[in-house]
């Protein structure tokens, strides 16, 4: 079966900077973590998954398709959900309007645009909020909006920056039941800066740092590799850390 | 369908639809009357609006197109499957909507007016769309300029201001010729004309939604995009300075609606409300004292009926719905009838400022008797050194004492050719 995504030689860059170098993925069914500290290339790694960004060098492809053109970029958009660290909502919008909107952005079918966004709304627990403008929800509630924005239409491939940041720890274990759930027949990647949701939800995790990735693995691989005496609070995180400091 | 209904929910014109229609209404209505029973006219007046709202919907179009940039979605567009212009399009066709809908409505209470005093026909398509594309070409130079500079209070207010200034210092007839002002039936939109002006709205329409800033995936085409957008718009610009007038001739009518009796008045059949007065006026101009003038033999016409079109020397013309104008001609007709005859041209040195003001004071003696009153308030100007006063004071007089007044600045017309 052919991957969800694949990216192979992919390098990436902002003028005559380069933030990604020569990186090759594969990613199927099933949630991936993207870890890494900042400016490590995850969100640049994500916009390029996302096919905002046509790749500098090597090749994309979603869905078994290789992503040449807007043209080809556009169809493979009706299949990615996207959620950027700083997503934009406009304030007026109810939180049904906003999810509906980004159903139409993403080219869902017009029948099912109503019902699906009352769907996605039910899953991020906003369902007796849906009538209430963006201008009014507390962060948390805004970034639960933004998650059921990325899963309207239900994607292929769902694209997550930092999807956590805001959530209590209660809405965090609710997200986290939420993308298990959406993991068993979708590709999610994950980029957060938080081990401990890659940890719950994740069977596979990446860590980038300068652009390249430093580790790839299962979390309790990573774990393994924890370095007597690193600091952290969970071994994963003492993971993370002996991981990030040996690829430097 | 969902984007567009959800833009037009989100529209802040949305809450200013009402203020809209009523500033289309007063400007329709606070210009006049006189257009009421017109079609030319009333198509015209239907159409002056949009010289307010087009420059209002500029500022609404480039608030609403700014609110992408300012709210932060730029990664979710780029992120869409939904080609760019069709979101763009949705923004602007809300915005739009509202705009065309309030001229729409106010063409609709105008026609509705006019119905009851008109005679056959309806408002003219060619106005109507001129005014339609003024609209739609300042709504998209606005959500263009949003789309560029999408500051919240700046941009907005520099599209309606200079929307303004456009209309007021460029936008005119005889300038770009974005806008009619005068309805008159012997004139109408030229087609040509008209299609350069739809072909700009079209352009600055496909500009709007179209245009994407230079890199990306198709750096190269949106490049090429922008360049030909330049060049397509200098090319109409130059057409849109080359189909000025705006106006063209209308070919006679076979059949004018024409007084009965001579002298005879012909009108344009677009102006049947005029008749009754027309025939008034003949009537009052056969009662005139023959003795002092003389009645042109020709049927006196509307310009545009006669042989010199709508330059025709001795044609009259409604302005503004009202017959004063066309008494003023018919009495400088009949002033060029009596002239005295048989004389040698006196040189010019004869013409003394007596001999001007007694031509201008029996001119508008003429005018009033023709019109049946002094001028009215709406109207303006006249010969000078005449006191328009004294004349209307005169026509009140009796016919004894008129004729005596008449009597005496005859004398010195004639003293004037002939010694």
């Amino acid at each position: 079966m052919d991957p969800v995504v694949r990216v192979t030689g992919l390098t990436q860059g902002y003028g005559a900077r380069t933030v990604i170098e020569g990186l090759d993925l594969d990613l199927g069914v099933g949630a991936f973590g993207l870890l890494g500290p900042n400016g490590a290339g995850k969100t640049t790694l994500l916009r390029t998954l996302a096919t905002i960004a046509p790749p500098g060098a090597g090749s994309l492809e979603i869905l078994g398709r290789r992503i040449t053109s807007e043209r080809s970029a556009r169809r493979a958009r009706r299949e990615i959900g996207f959620l950027p660290q700083d997503f934009g909502h406009h304030p007026g919008f109810t939180v049904h309007d906003f999810v509906a909107y980004c159903a139409w952005l993403r080219e869902v079918p017009a029948r099912q645009v109503h019902r699906d966004s009352l769907r996605v709304i039910e899953q991020v627990g906003l369902a007796d909020r849906r009538n209430e403008r963006m201008k009014a929800l507390s962060g948390g509630m805004l970034r639960r909006a933004g998650i059921a924005s990325a899963l309207v239409g239900s994607p292929r491939l769902v694209l997550l920056d930092e999807p956590t940041v805001g959530l209590d720890p209660a809405q965090r274990l609710e997200f986290r039941e939420l993308i298990r759930s959406l993991a068993e027949d979708t590709a999610v990647v994950l980029s957060t800066h938080l081990v401990e949701d890659v940890s719950a939800v994740c069977r596979e995790v990446a860590v980038m740092a300068a652009g390249r990735f430093v580790f790839r693995g299962t979390p309790a691989e990573m774990t393994a590799l924890a370095s007597p005496g690193t600091q952290g609070d969970t071994a994963l995180e003492r993971g993370y850390i002996s991981v990030l400091g040996a690829g430097r | 369908m969902i984007g567009y209904r959800t833009e037009l929910r989100r529209s802040p014109l949305r809450w200013w639809f009402p203020l809209l229609v009523l500033l289309d209404l007063a400007a329709i209505f606070g210009r006049g009357r006189w257009w009421i029973g017109e079609w030319p006219m009333t198509s015209v007046q239907a159409q002056i609006p949009a010289f307010y709202l087009a420059p209002l919907l500029a500022a609404a179009a480039a608030w609403a197109a700014g609110r992408t940039g300012r709210n932060g979605l730029r990664d979710q567009l780029a992120a869409a499957a939904r080609p760019r212009p069709q979101v763009e399009f949705a923004q602007l066709a809300a915005a739009l909507t509202y705009g065309l809908l309030a001229y729409a409505l106010g063409a609709a209470v105008a026609a509705g007016v006019s119905l009851p005093t008109a005679g056959p026909g309806f408002l003219w398509p060619g106005y109507l769309l001129l005014g339609a594309a003024l609209m739609v070409s300042f709504a998209a130079a606005g959500h263009l300029a949003g789309r560029t500079f999408p500051g919240g209070f700046a941009t907005p207010v520099a599209c309606g201001l200079g929307g303004f200034i456009v209309i007021a210092w460029a936008a005119g007839p005889q300038q770009l010729g974005l806008f009619a002002i005068n309805g008159a039936p012997f004139r109408t939109v030229s087609w040509p004309a008209l299609a350069v002006r739809l072909a700009l709205a079209g352009l600055l329409l496909a500009g709007a939604v179209g245009l994407r800033r230079p890199g990306g995936r198709s750096a190269g085409r949106r490049a090429l995009a922008a360049v030909a957008f330049g060049a397509a718009l200098v090319v109409v610009t130059v057409a849109l300075t080359v189909t000025v007038p705006l106006q063209v001739d209308r070919a006679a009518p076979a059949q004018p609606l024409c007084t009965t009796g001579a002298p005879t008045i012909c009108l344009w059949p677009e102006d049947r409300n005029q008749l009754l007065r027309a025939q008034a006026m003949a009537d009052r101009m056969r009662q005139l004292p023959t003795a002092l003038v003389t009645l042109p033999a020709r049927p006196i016409a509307e310009l545009g009926l006669g042989r010199g079109g709508s330059r025709d020397p001795e044609g009259f013309y409604v302005l503004e719905g009202d017959m004063w104008d066309p008494a003023q001609t018919m009495a400088g007709d009949i002033m060029e009838a009596s002239r005295p005859q048989g004389c040698p041209d006196p040189a010019v040195s004869a013409f003394t400022p007596e001999f001007y003001r007694a031509s201008g004071e029996l001119m508008m003696w003429l005018t009033m008797r023709i019109y049946g009153g002094p001028m009215p308030a709406t109207m303006h100007g006249g010969p000078p050194s005449v006191d328009l006063g004294a004349v209307a004071d005169v026509v009140r007089g009796t016919d004894a004492e008129q004729l005596a007044w008449a009597g005496q600045r005859s004398e010195v017309i004639h003293r004037a050719y002939c010694g």
